[in-house]
């Protein structure tokens, strides 16, 4: 068959703007049969032709190649794996249904959009280095800033940490994929799809509202925003939809003897991160669906002078957004387990309390969300509470903090990268956590609200926090992934660089909070300019220490050292098995017998293999 | 007990830190009461969460040091999984913690904001300017903000476009301007002198410029001083404002005031002088200036004035009346002059 219809992503070139302009025709065509004047609306067009081109793309990449003929009656193989593994590196550009595959392109896709995402910073750092205006204007620092922090969110942290999940997790489980290959596919390529719209907002005129959007100035804002919206759908469709299989996959795809407590605590991790993204992410699905009406449709929901409601958005966006700050780091709690047990060859410390505190916060943190608004002008009564559950959610963090610690002390420190980022995030997620608990303080919120210092404790918590256990993960299952090891040397080039220019970057802008720099500001009063400037030549640095790890990472998977199955002496069952694994993961079922941190016990085993001692050895990748 | 000795060791230095950190005092001057009880309560966080801090490091870094593993080393960690007291200890204590900052914090909020108000004024918040109403004394659109020291101060903060942030740094206080309803501070003002207003709520391209001291922001310090001088300013700015209601201009200056033009332009009848757009006092010698002036009001982009952004809003078509941007217009083009 031709290679513009076979599904792949020729077939997405032109069915694509196809479907795009089917619905657009049709859109005029209403407008111009119900009489409506002028007939071209560029809001309304665009918003139908970037939908549309969503279903476009997804139809010529083959997410619905088979269920289009199963819902019209055709026989279909209750057993097809013709969508399933790599072969070749082709493979990793088509609609593949293997966990391991998607694993790999969601990894990918959300590290480019982290680099994108960083260099959006480093334009708009240089422009802050010095007052006054230097290379860009006030609209573009505006747009730049709103796309930093929009990428970073909800095209890296949020899916980042469900593509290390795809990977891992059935292998974790003992299963040989996920609940749902398919829909497990159709996660994976929304999320390229949201990068580009938010991307493609720079065409028209880019949004300009920050990552939170608020009304009115999102509704009034430029036409960029509303791309915004539609982007926010799409990576929300695409978590939720991950989300739903993570749920199915751990509940019901275990192996034999994995009860729950013998899970991985990665695996707990992920189970209140999904809970926490079905139960919550509708609510910004909700949030920017209103906005965008707003803007293309006409309704008021955000219009004061006609009875709309500024405040509501704040309400429904936070509802989402705070649970969304422990959907961006819980999982890198559960791979600081992982790693910092494995690593110290000690069992980790209180299992029980760690994976109840994961949950602990996934319920506590429903009920903090309006202390992103104490200054936003709320009911009064609200704030207290809202302390109070603030204040009370550092219990189950610090929980893991101390239980991480009680695992590394008297443990024989392997002292690998890997571990080098998880110890590396212990120093600086705890200085974010002690300014959570200051910024909780409500009469102290009021003095630095919406200032650096909150840029400082977000930075903290997001980029000390999230983004270094992504690197630890990252190196840690770089092995079973590549099999091959990575470059140590280089690896740990990375991380002093990336520790040490992070908080250089990021410490001193608590300083300027509290002196009284506000936050998203193209330009300053310049009795700030001494730290600005340092600011901008530690983000520099920064940016050019992810060098070592680009280089690292593209090297070592033709170069490195072959890595064999097991290179750290793990007990969790993806390192019982080939590196890379085969291609169903697990040719003869395992039997768990104990838990999976049984470090420093001679002779204990997590998981047997019944028939046979050592399952087949058949490469997924070549 | 090793253990113990350095959780002391780390506790205390961690403490220390903290102390020297409150010590080191980057807080801008301290001049309202709220300031007071405010900075207290900043204190107290600072030294106790930098004891857990110093707790955390001390044992994070002595473990590294102690226990890395050494090149031919056999040791074999002890497979221990938990410690009941150890994890009851450490949720116990945090809880206490945690619970006695929400408590001093709870306290303060409540002085910050108990008694009765001597005086209420209200913020306007609009794109990219501030505007104080007295509605006591019957004084609006007022551009410095003057208040009299040691008054009970009951800020109604409002917006007439988007979102923006009223925050005061010597006052330790902010709250947004929310279109569509009134948002209450409380401020007693103790130090005498010239204070920076900041928005920290991100309102469009002007937004920097309304923070004191950035390059094109208007001069809008605000002005704390003693009670004999805040009637002299009451007086003064009822004189002005008589002036200005009988001059040929009055109707122009009240629309271009209100609409906050003056934010960014500079216009001598209406006593503006933003720098953030074009300077309006020579728009008369322009050959079309009625069509050019109307043009740029409803359209703004279609003609960029070299050396300035495209920054204006491009909404007064439909924020104000026809009315008022002919007159505006007539103003400007010196048709009333």
């Amino acid at each position: 068959v031709n290679v513009f219809l076979r599904p792949n992503l020729a077939r997405c070139l032109w069915v694509t703007p196809f479907v795009s302009l089917i619905f657009m025709s049709l859109t005029l065509f209403i407008r111009h049969w119900v009489g409506m004047t002028p007939i071209f609306d560029s809001e309304q067009m665009l918003t139908v032709g970037y939908i549309a081109g969503v279903f476009g793309f997804l139809i010529g990449i083959g997410a619905f190649d088979t269920w289009f003929p199963w819902m019209m009656g055709a026989p279909t193989r209750p057993e097809d794996h013709s969508q399933h593994g790599a072969y070749s590196w082709r493979d990793y550009f088509r609609f593949n249904t293997d966990h391991k595959v998607i694993g790999v392109q969601y990894v990918t896709t959300t590290f480019i959009a982290f680099f994108v995402g960083g260099m959006f910073a480093e334009i708009f750092r240089a422009e802050l280095a010095h007052p006054g205006q230097d290379f860009i204007t006030t609209q573009q620092y505006n747009g730049f800033m709103s796309q930093h922090g929009t990428l970073m969110i909800f095209t890296f942290l949020v899916p980042v940490f469900a593509g290390i999940g795809n990977f891992v997790i059935p292998l974790m489980l003992g299963a040989p994929d996920m609940a749902f290959p398919r829909l497990n596919a159709l996660s994976f390529w929304l999320l390229p799809l949201a990068l580009m719209i938010f991307l493609s907002s720079f065409l028209v005129e880019s949004f300009e509202a920050g990552w939170t959007g608020y009304p009115p100035f999102s509704t009034t804002g430029p036409m960029g925003e509303t791309l915004f919206e539609i982007g926010i759908q799409i990576a929300g469709a695409s978590s939720i939809a991950t989300a739903v299989n993570f749920l199915v996959t751990i509940i019901t795809m275990r192996a034999p003897g994995m009860t729950m407590f013998r899970m991985p605590l990665l695996v707990w991790a992920n189970l209140a991160t999904s809970a926490l993204v079905v139960a919550a992410t509708p609510f910004i699905a909700g949030a920017q669906f209103l906005t965008m009406f707003d803007r293309v449709i006409g309704t008021q929901f955000f219009v004061p002078s006609l009875g709309g409601d500024v405040l509501a958005y704040q309400h429904v966006f936070w509802f989402y957004s705070h649970p969304a700050v422990y959907i961006m780091i819980l999982p890198g709690f559960g791979i600081i387990s992982e790693v910092i047990s494995v690593m110290a060859r000690k069992p980790i410390f209180g299992y029980r309390a760690i994976a109840f505190s994961s949950a602990g916060i996934a319920v506590l943190g429903f009920s903090v969300w309006a202390h992103h608004m104490f200054a936003s002008g709320m009911e009064d009564w609200l704030r207290v509470p809202m302390m109070i559950s603030t204040m009370l959610i550092a219990i189950p963090t610090g929980i893991k903090i101390f239980s991480w610690l009680g695992t590394i002390w008297d443990g024989v420190l392997r002292m690998t990268t890997a571990m080098l980022f998880a110890t590396g995030f212990i120093f600086t997620f705890v200085i974010g956590g002690v300014t959570g608990i200051w910024l909780a303080s409500v009469p102290f919120d009021y003095h630095v609200h919406d200032t650096y210092f909150v840029v400082a404790h977000f930075h903290y918590v997001l980029f000390g926090g999230s983004v270094m256990t992504v690197f630890a993960g990252v190196y840690y299952w770089y092995p079973k992934v590549f099999g091959r090891m990575i470059d140590e040397r280089l690896g740990k080039l990375h991380f002093w660089s990336t520790f040490i220019f992070s908080n250089l970057t990021f410490f001193p802008m608590h300083w300027l909070g509290l002196e009284g720099m506000p936050r998203r500001v193209a330009d300053y009063d310049p009795t700030f300019e001494g730290w600005n400037t340092f600011i901008s030549i530690s983000a520099f640095c920064l940016g050019a220490g992810m060098l070592f790890f680009v280089y690292n990472m593209i090297h070592s998977a033709r170069h490195g050292a072959i890595a064999g199955d097991n290179p750290w002496g793990a007990l969790t069952l993806e390192w019982q098995v080939s590196s890379p694994p085969p291609i169903f993961n697990f040719e003869v079922p395992p039997r768990v017998v104990g838990g999976p941190y049984r470090y420093g016990e001679p002779g204990a085993q997590h998981a047997i293999f019944p028939e046979e001692t050592v399952p087949v050895h058949e490469p997924a990748h070549v | 007990v090793r253990l113990v000795i350095l959780g002391i060791v780390g506790t205390v230095a961690g403490l220390l830190l903290g102390i020297g950190i409150v010590a080191a005092d980057v807080l801008p001057p301290q001049a309202s009461e709220q300031a007071v009880n405010t900075d207290r309560v900043y204190e107290i966080m600072v030294i106790v969460t930098m004891g857990i801090f110093g707790l955390v490091t001390a044992v994070l870094v002595a473990a590294l040091v102690l226990y890395r593993e050494r090149r031919g080393e056999t040791r074999v960690a002890p497979p221990v999984h938990g410690h009941h007291g150890l994890e009851i200890v450490w949720t116990a204590i945090p809880a206490v913690i945690v619970i006695a900052l929400t408590g001093i914090s709870w306290k303060a909020l409540n002085d910050n904001e108990s008694g009765k108000a001597d005086l209420a004024i209200t913020v306007w918040g609009q794109q990219f300017d501030w505007t104080y109403d007295y509605p006591r004394e019957n004084l609006q659109q007022v551009h410095q903000l003057v208040v009299p020291v040691h008054a009970k101060i009951d800020f109604d903060v409002q917006s007439k476009d988007v979102i923006h942030g009223w925050w005061v740094p010597a006052w330790r206080v902010q709250i947004n301007a929310t279109p569509g309803q009134t948002n209450k501070l409380r401020v007693t003002p103790t130090e005498i002198g010239d204070f920076k207003v900041v928005c920290t709520f991100i309102c469009g391209s002007g937004h920097p410029v309304m923070g004191t001291g950035v390059k094109g922001s208007i001069p809008q310090e605000i002005k704390v001083v003693s009670a004999a001088d805040y009637a002299k300013f009451l007086a003064d700015q009822k004189t002005k404002a008589a002036a200005v209601a009988s001059s040929p201009n009055a109707a122009a200056v009240a629309t271009f005031t209100s609409a906050g033009c003056g934010g960014c332009h500079t216009w001598t009848p209406a006593k503006s002088n933003g720098a953030v757009g074009p300077p309006l006092d020579g728009l008369s010698s322009h050959p079309d200036a009625e069509n050019f002036i109307r043009q740029s009001i409803e359209d703004p982009g279609a003609q960029i004035a070299a050396g300035f952004p495209n920054a204006m809003p491009k909404d007064f078509k439909s924020k104000l009346s026809p009315d008022q941007i002919d007159t505006l217009v007539k103003a400007l083009a010196g048709g009333s002059q």
